[in-house]
């Protein structure tokens, strides 16, 4: 093993075990509080908050810092925007959805009884706009494709068409990665041993499915505002739209993260799978 | 929601059959709704997939889901009432055409009913 692999095993390895330290710092107060805010956000009740909840937040808290801090680090070294930071969250939010325990093979179980999917865990509006942020770097491609140019074309020679396809598949494809793990989340088997376990695992699951969404926003904002810079290669007034469409993502991202929390959305779940599980 | 006793005397396929159905004699599942698919259902229960697939096959013949192919499992539609309506709107007329009263063919056709009345559902053995 080279010096260099041997310093980014040791830096990889104290990062982790400091981000698991940092969420265990807190006291049991700070915590308890903590757990009592995550609870009222996801909509559950106040009842939900007992020492297994408390531990529950806790280490969500512990892998998605865990998984942010590694991001930041190779965020630090790649350059590739805030991309790898809102992956990190993303594979922090679904590690914490692996690590969940299994229950005793002779404990009774509840289960739901209708068929859970996406669209019960975030609001479709959400997914609609997921969709069409990733459709934003494929317009621009398009655009930059078939509008008039204005001469010379090549001001930003750095892009070449190859990597402007490149780009613009990226976009779908942060969108592709996002919805797959968004599914995987969804899909995985619940082990549930009362309405209260359900419900709980349910606001947990709809987190990681909007920490999922994180990566198509960040990959399409990302990948529109490098394709953007082709944007004086158009001409016309097309050339216009392509200079907007960066900053409608830039502004209309944020707007719909303050929409999904304004709109209740974290508690969305509650309305769609909440009457099976209500517990006060 | 569906729960599983493992500790129960009751066969686990019977437990996920007779709440379902209670759900959807209930009104609770309304037609059209979306059952868990059998193997999602099995890993959530900790039960084996055919023990769901029993279950939901015994719900099936009693007309209370349908199977859709890839759509998977759904509630059924209520029985079809316009049949019961054409049958009622013969009887009608043919006990009009016999002179008989409103009330005695009520009586009449409640009688009938009665009598053919299976009663409470039996409990389902394992």
């Amino acid at each position: 093993m080279s010096a260099a692999v041997t310093v980014w095993v040791i830096l990889l390895a104290l990062v982790a075990l400091f981000s698991w330290r940092l969420g265990a710092l807190g006291t049991r107060s700070e915590e308890r509080r903590h757990a009592a805010a995550v609870a009222r956000r996801f909509g559950l009740p106040a009842g939900a908050v007992d020492q297994a909840f408390v531990r529950r937040v806790a280490r969500r808290q512990r892998f998605v810092q865990t998984g942010v801090l590694l991001g930041l680090i190779v965020t630090t070294f790649v350059d590739a925007w805030l991309v790898p930071l809102y992956a990190g969250l993303a594979l922090g939010a679904v590690a914490d959805q692996l690590a969940t325990p299994r229950l005793p093979p002779d404990t009774p179980r509840v289960a739901h009884a209708t068929d859970a999917r996406l669209r019960a865990y975030v609001p479709e509006w959400l997914l609609v706009a997921a969709a069409a942020a990733a459709a934003c770097g494929p317009a621009l491609a398009v655009l930059w494709a078939v509008a008039p140019t204005t001469e010379p074309r090549a001001l930003h020679p750095e892009i070449s068409t190859i990597e402007t396809v490149a780009l613009a598949l990226a976009s779908l494809g942060g969108l592709a990665v996002s919805l797959g793990l968004a599914r995987f989340v969804v899909r995985r088997p619940q082990a549930a041993g009362s309405p209260a376990d359900l419900a709980v695992d349910d606001a947990f699951r709809a987190q990681a499915v909007r920490d999922a969404l994180h990566i198509t926003a960040v990959v399409s904002l990302a990948t529109c505002f490098v394709l953007g810079l082709k944007e004086t290669e158009i001409g016309g007034s097309l050339r216009h739209v392509g200079g907007m469409l960066p900053v409608v993502l830039l502004l209309g991202i944020p707007a719909a993260g303050i929409l999904h929390e304004f709109t209740a959305g974290p508690k969305h779940w509650r309305r769609r799978l909440g009457r099976e599980t209500a517990t006060g | 929601m569906i729960g599983y006793d493992p500790r129960s005397p009751v066969p686990p396929y019977e437990q996920v059959r007779a709440q379902l159905a209670r759900q959807v004699q209930a009104g609770e599942l309304t037609p059209g709704t979306r059952l868990p698919t059998v193997r999602r259902l099995a890993g959530d229960l900790g039960l084996a997939v055919n023990t769901v697939a029993r279950a939901y096959r015994e719900l099936e013949r009693d007309g209370l889901v349908v199977t859709r192919g890839r759509n998977g499992t759904v509630v059924a539609a209520g029985p079809d009432e316009s049949v019961a309506l054409d049958a009622a709107a013969d009887y009608a007329a043919r006990v009009r055409g016999l002179g008989l009263s409103t009330e005695r063919a009520l009586e009449l056709v409640r009688g009938v009913l009665e009598a053919s009345d299976p009663g409470p559902p039996r409990p389902a053995a394992g």
